[in-house]
């Protein structure tokens, strides 16, 4: 098994800005080696160690399509020194990330996910306590759709598909390595879910954390595709360790060649928000990664 | 309170015996390693300092000062040679090696026999 790991936790505050106006990193913007991990066949030559930069757009990428948001971007160059034959895996790991918390593995409503309407009543004190919904600025109560601890901390960084840099035998242009989505859930997760719900858009409120993607529910934005949508579908199968890895892009067809490689990730603040105190007043025990 | 988790991407193939998982093959490396060390070390005290037998496992048979009677210091060998001329002894000079001589001499016997069942490789 080949594979390789860039730790990209710190790209926004720690890799050096990306030239003007250019989104692939300098020479010079090596990757930490503490951040990379790589266990291949051949070496690779120290000239050929990942490289990032990040830089800001207005362009963003959401797990709900493109929006117009302030978003930092990641950018990573990787050098890959053997073929690697399909199926080629992509993975986000986390790690000291509790998704077996007690309450957090229960925290999410079946019924409300598998598109039946739930009344209000009845998310507020179900499971998906502490975050069944809230209160309006008109002082109406609305629920979360979907509700719970486990949706709304959903990873939602966007991560692009790879760019073979300079490929050979095409005059010096970038190859996109096309991977999918989907196939990374499991194939019967789909029929949990159903877009889209028997809501309407004014009875239910995005959760906190989806905010930046869908700032309310409506016409313009739509409903979360939560059917067709494997990367939310993997999320909501809770990891059973704090270290652990979730499937977000694969291609089972295609060899991915040799070559340096360029990735991109929309970085979300991901970190900072899962990190506010969701149990502020529990009686329960926290545990790190949740609830601090 | 700081949050220190991270996030990395993790490109990888698979093989039919499923992804990269290290764990079972260094569990098996450190248990085999930690018995050929600890191997090694009880072949060094047995070779150095071989194993002393207890005063009280050895039989004692009270009055037979002729008898070599394995006492402190005797290997095990040792002892199951004294104790088998010690049953000579008796069945020739008395006739019957079972008779009791005295409340010593049964004690010390169910002893010794107790011991031949727990160990009856050494006997």
């Amino acid at each position: 098994v080949q594979e390789i790991n860039l730790d990209y936790s710190h790209c926004t505050a720690t890799a050096p800005e990306c030239l003007t106006d250019t989104t692939s990193p300098p020479q010079d913007a090596v990757m930490p080696s503490k951040y990379v991990t790589t266990s291949f066949k051949n070496q690779t030559s120290s000239a050929d160690a990942p490289t990032w930069c990040h830089s800001t757009t207005l362009n963003g990428q959401t797990f709900g399509g493109p929006r117009v948001l302030i978003s930092s971007v990641c950018h990573i160059q990787f050098s890959i020194p053997d073929d690697l034959a399909p199926p080629v895996l992509l993975y986000y790991q986390l790690t000291n990330f509790y998704q077996n918390h007690r309450r957090y593995v229960k925290s999410f409503d079946q019924q409300q996910l598998a598109g039946d309407f739930v009344s209000n009543s009845t998310i507020n004190g179900s499971d998906c306590s502490p975050l069944e919904g809230e209160l309006q600025p008109d002082g109406s109560w609305k629920a979360y759709y979907p509700c719970g601890l486990i949706a709304n901390s959903m990873f939602n960084d966007t991560i692009l598909n790879p760019q073979l840099l300079n490929a050979a035998g095409s005059a010096s242009s970038n190859i996109t390595y096309n991977m999918t989505s989907k196939g990374t859930a499991w194939s019967s997760d789909a029929a949990l879910y159903k877009t889209p719900p028997s809501y309407t858009f004014d009875q239910v409120v995005p959760p906190p954390n989806w905010r930046m993607t869908y700032p309310t529910y409506n016409s313009s934005f739509g409903w979360p595709d939560l059917h067709g949508d494997d990367h939310f579908q993997v999320w909501m199968r809770t990891a059973g360790l704090p270290t652990f890895s979730k499937l977000y892009l694969r291609n089972d067809i295609e060899t991915m060649q040799a070559g340096r490689y360029q990735i991109d990730i929309f970085d979300c603040t991901f970190i900072l928000q899962i990190s506010y105190g969701i149990f502020a007043n529990a009686t329960y025990p926290r545990l790190s990664g949740i609830g601090i | 309170l700081e949050y220190d988790g991270t996030k990395s991407i993790l490109i990888s193939t698979r093989t039919v015996m499923g992804g990269k998982n290290p764990f079972l093959g260094i569990a098996y490396l450190v248990v085999g390693g930690l018995c050929i060390l600890l191997g090694a070390m009880f072949t060094v005290t047995q070779l150095i300092k071989p194993r002393q037998v207890d005063s009280t496992t050895v039989p004692q048979f009270g009055g037979n000062k002729d008898i070599a009677v394995a006492d402190f210091g005797k290997t095990m060998q040792e002892t199951r040679r004294s104790f088998l001329l010690i049953l000579e002894y008796r069945t020739t000079v008395h006739g019957n090696y079972y008779r009791p001589r005295s409340e010593n001499w049964r004690n010390s016997l169910s002893f010794s026999c107790q011991a031949c069942m727990m160990n009856p490789l050494s006997y």
